[in-house]
């Protein structure tokens, strides 16, 4: 139960990145670097250095279900609630795929 | 909608990251605790390498969206894992393996295909006045003789109208 914890906390660091700098794509030259780098490169950081230690702490399969299926979860929770707007088409893509992932940890 | 070049891009993105997994996989592997794990210099390699594909990740999440991208990615694993089972590692693919990947071609053939919608033909329109072309508008003739008199739309000067 820890490191599903752990791999969920893993995740909303580098959902959180990703959110943080998808808000500021407007600042990607050279010399706004200095404004969106640290803190992206904190963020994601954190985030995949708790992912490893989800990933020592857990079986592979257990690992990468947990890994894919939340980050899909989450990814489009945070998407949907910054104004992303998902076709009812891509909606069902992305409930396919999170079956995927489920369906593989059976196997 | 996702293009094919967006879904190869996102396929080489998913390929650096799923190689970079497997390394640190490997890597962590038959260490008693997770600090003497990391202190290796792989780790050293393993966050510059993160570094080096972390632009192209931002690329693609501002390019195609934190719900789209992310599950792509993900989807892309999907594959990658029965692949490298199969190709690298020479297991027999399970039927959950093999419904997961249909599920994954399906998800993708969603995505990358829009939906059919029907574009009314635009005439270009003419000055014709709108309402009912049956109600025609009542005008009212000054006759000599017969002041205020309003005339009936199918009265004419050869034909008298009916009274």
């Amino acid at each position: 139960m820890f490191a599903v914890l752990i791999a969920l906390l893993a995740q909303f660091c580098v959902t959180g990145a990703d959110a943080f700098v998808k808000k500021r794509a407007h600042l990607f030259e050279l010399r706004h670097l200095g404004k969106w780098a640290p803190r992206y490169a904190l963020t994601r950081y954190a985030g995949l250095c708790l992912r490893l230690y989800a990933l020592f702490m857990l079986p592979v399969a257990g690992a990468a279900t947990l890994f894919s299926a939340s980050a899909i979860t989450v990814s489009s929770a945070v998407a949907i609630r910054h104004g992303e707007i998902l076709s009812s088409r891509e909606k069902v893509a992305i409930l396919l795929i999170l079956t995927a992932v489920v369906i593989r940890s059976i196997g | 909608m996702i293009t094919k070049r967006s879904l190869a891009y996102i396929a080489v993105i998913q390929f650096a990251f799923s190689a970079l997994d497997i390394f640190a996989r490997n890597s962590l592997r038959g260490h008693v605790g997770f600090w003497t794990a990391i202190s290796g210099h792989w780790f050293v390699l393993w966050l510059c390498l993160q570094a080096l594909i972390a632009p192209f990740q931002i690329r693609l999440i501002t390019r195609h969206g934190l719900g789209r991208g992310v599950a792509l990615m993900n989807a892309f694993s999907v594959l990658y894992a029965l692949a490298g089972g199969v190709l690298v590692l020479h297991e027999t693919a399970t039927a959950a393996q093999c419904v997961a990947a249909l599920l994954v071609v399906l998800a993708v053939w969603l995505m990358l295909t829009p939906k059919k919608t029907f574009h009314p033909v635009v005439i270009p329109s003419i000055a014709v006045p709108l309402g009912d072309p049956y109600e025609q508008e009542v005008i009212p003739v000054v006759r000599p003789g017969h002041a205020g008199e309003r005339a009936s739309p199918h009265y004419s000067d050869s034909e008298p109208a009916l009274k």
